[in-house]
């Protein structure tokens, strides 16, 4: 399944011990975390699948009062954007975030593990 | 590509029904056949725009709206792209038509969502993102507009104030259109102290749920003329454009790519620059929303978009008036009607019948429907003719 293309379960599976799993075109070397078959940047067929760094800061976050479905007991907590260190962008979220004071915009976190089935990040100090 | 005619466009009130969406539909339709003063059988085909019809246990609408018309041969299907099904259908009506196979075709939109209780309805708008990824991260759908909100704020420094002086201008349009949902004078002070759902946004920066329909129908040319029709609003322009269905992939958080490339596709083929507009229909689903729409759009520069609203120029009687109807914040957002509705705003606008919300002198008006965060996006330029 390696080179054939980067699928759903692929990536929430690895999330759960804080694994992130991505796709590298190998044609360009175009890499990103998201469910693909073709290369965004060139078109190619062939993407490998790696391991990737799952650390990285907070792009833009929001603080989620009412929360959708699997999520309504979990309410305050932050939900994030994050660049991670290859510059690919994922999604998460950070439990027991109440207030937008407690992150920022370029904090450092890292993956964990997932839940219900979320990636769950922590912060990091600088 | 042939000369296309906006004909005839009716919605109904948007709010609180007791109608299905399938009563809805059918009645908006009739209402915009009427207008258009044509027979149902005039009608060669349909598209109805719907996002969730299947919280009313009913797929498969398009048959059982023909048949309520009269004109069960008529192929109709449904077209999905969450909030922007509407536009959607519409540009593939568009389509048929200016390509010469279809005369005539008919463009519903309809709703259903008030019978959901708040936690179903906001599971189903986040089903319009990347749901197993940022909806089962936690984010709702004003989450995902939250988390644009902050970035403008970061670029930008836009202002939560700001923010509130756009609900402001909406519901003080929405005042006069007796369709609209929400009905009701708001202040800033009232948005800033509404609760807040996902920081920066609070409830009043948000649209409301909204049951409803509009329809439209659209002719060529030589229908016009074989029928003698008097030719009233053509469309001058049809602009669709997808983007990145992840929000947290993209480079710019504030900012649609998809709104960028619909509206040039649309005002080139007008012919036109936003300078001539003489309104917008946007699509305000928050109230971020209108102001990263009016900056892609390219009314405004990149940043100076929400100090406009806050200076009065985009009210009815400002240089460009944006959302005369109310807009999805006021009027109301049936998720599958509001691109249509949008349209019969326009309708009502080109033909003067748009009471104490007329804008003066309206000639061209400009339709922007946004589905998700911008997955979808169409744009439609109509001109009176």
């Amino acid at each position: 399944m390696s080179d054939e293309a980067l699928f759903v379960n692929d990536i929430i599976e690895a999330t759960r011990d804080g694994i992130i799993k991505a796709y590298q075109c190998t044609e360009c070397n175009e890499m990103g975390v998201s469910v693909q078959a073709l290369c965004k940047q060139c078109g190619n067929n062939k993407l490998n699948i790696k391991e990737i760094s799952n650390v990285g800061k907070v792009v833009t976050y929001t603080i989620q009062t009412v929360a959708p479905d699997p999520f309504v007991n979990e309410v305050p907590y932050a939900w994030v954007i994050v660049e991670l260190e290859d510059k690919i962008r994922i999604t998460g979220w950070i439990p027991f975030i109440s207030s937008k004071e407690q992150l920022s915009i370029g904090q450092k976190v890292k993956l964990v593990k997932s839940y219900k089935p979320g990636m769950v990040f922590e912060k990091l100090s600088e | 590509m042939n000369k296309v005619f906006l004909i005839g466009a009716a919605g109904t009130a948007y709010g609180k029904s007791n109608l299905t969406a399938r009563d809805l539909s059918m009645l908006a339709s009739k209402h915009a056949i009427e207008n258009a003063g044509i027979k149902p059988q005039d009608i060669q085909a349909s598209f109805v725009a719907n996002a969730f019809g299947m919280a009313e246990k009913q797929g498969h609408l398009g048959p059982l709206l023909m048949s309520s018309l009269g004109i069960p041969h008529a192929p109709s299907s449904t077209i999905e792209a969450a909030c922007c099904s509407g536009g959607s259908a519409f540009r593939e009506a568009y389509v048929n038509v200016a390509s010469g196979f279809y005369d005539v075709m008919l463009i519903t939109g309809t709703e259903k969502v008030s019978h959901l209780d708040t936690l179903t309805a906001t599971t189903y708008f986040a089903y319009g993102g990347d749901y197993l990824f940022e909806g089962c991260s936690g984010a709702s759908f004003p989450g995902l507009y939250a988390a644009m909100a902050r970035a403008h704020m970061h670029e930008y420094g836009t202002t939560e104030e700001e923010l509130a002086a756009v609900a402001v201008k909406n519901h003080n349009n929405g005042m006069f259109n007796e369709k609209a949902h929400l009905q009701k004078k708001i202040t800033v002070d009232d948005v800033l102290k509404s609760p807040v759902v996902a920081d920066p946004l609070k409830l009043f920066d948000a649209c409301p749920f909204s049951d409803g329909a509009a329809a439209a129908i659209i002719a060529s040319e030589e229908f016009m003329n074989r029928n003698g029709l008097e030719k009233k609003i053509s469309i001058k322009g049809s602009g669709r454009s997808g983007g990145s269905g992840s929000l947290h992939t993209r480079e710019d958080m504030s900012s649609l790519e998809s709104t960028i490339r619909a509206s040039r596709e649309a005002l080139g083929q007008a012919g036109i620059s936003v300078k001539d507009l003489d309104f917008a229909e946007v699509h305000d689903c928050f109230t971020i929303a209108e102001i990263i729409a009016m900056e892609d759009l390219g009314i405004f520069e990149k940043g100076q978009a929400s100090k406009a609203v806050v200076e009065g120029r985009t009210a009815i009687n400002g240089e460009i008036p944006i959302n005369p109807s109310g807009g999805l914040k006021s009027k109301g957002h049936p998720v599958g009607a509001t691109g249509v509705g949008q349209i019969v705003e326009v309708f009502d606008q080109l033909t003067g019948n748009s009471g104490k919300r007329q804008v003066n002198d309206a000639r061209i008006g400009l339709t922007h429907n946004v589905g998700a965060t911008g997955g979808s996006c169409a744009v439609h330029i109509f001109e009176r003719e």
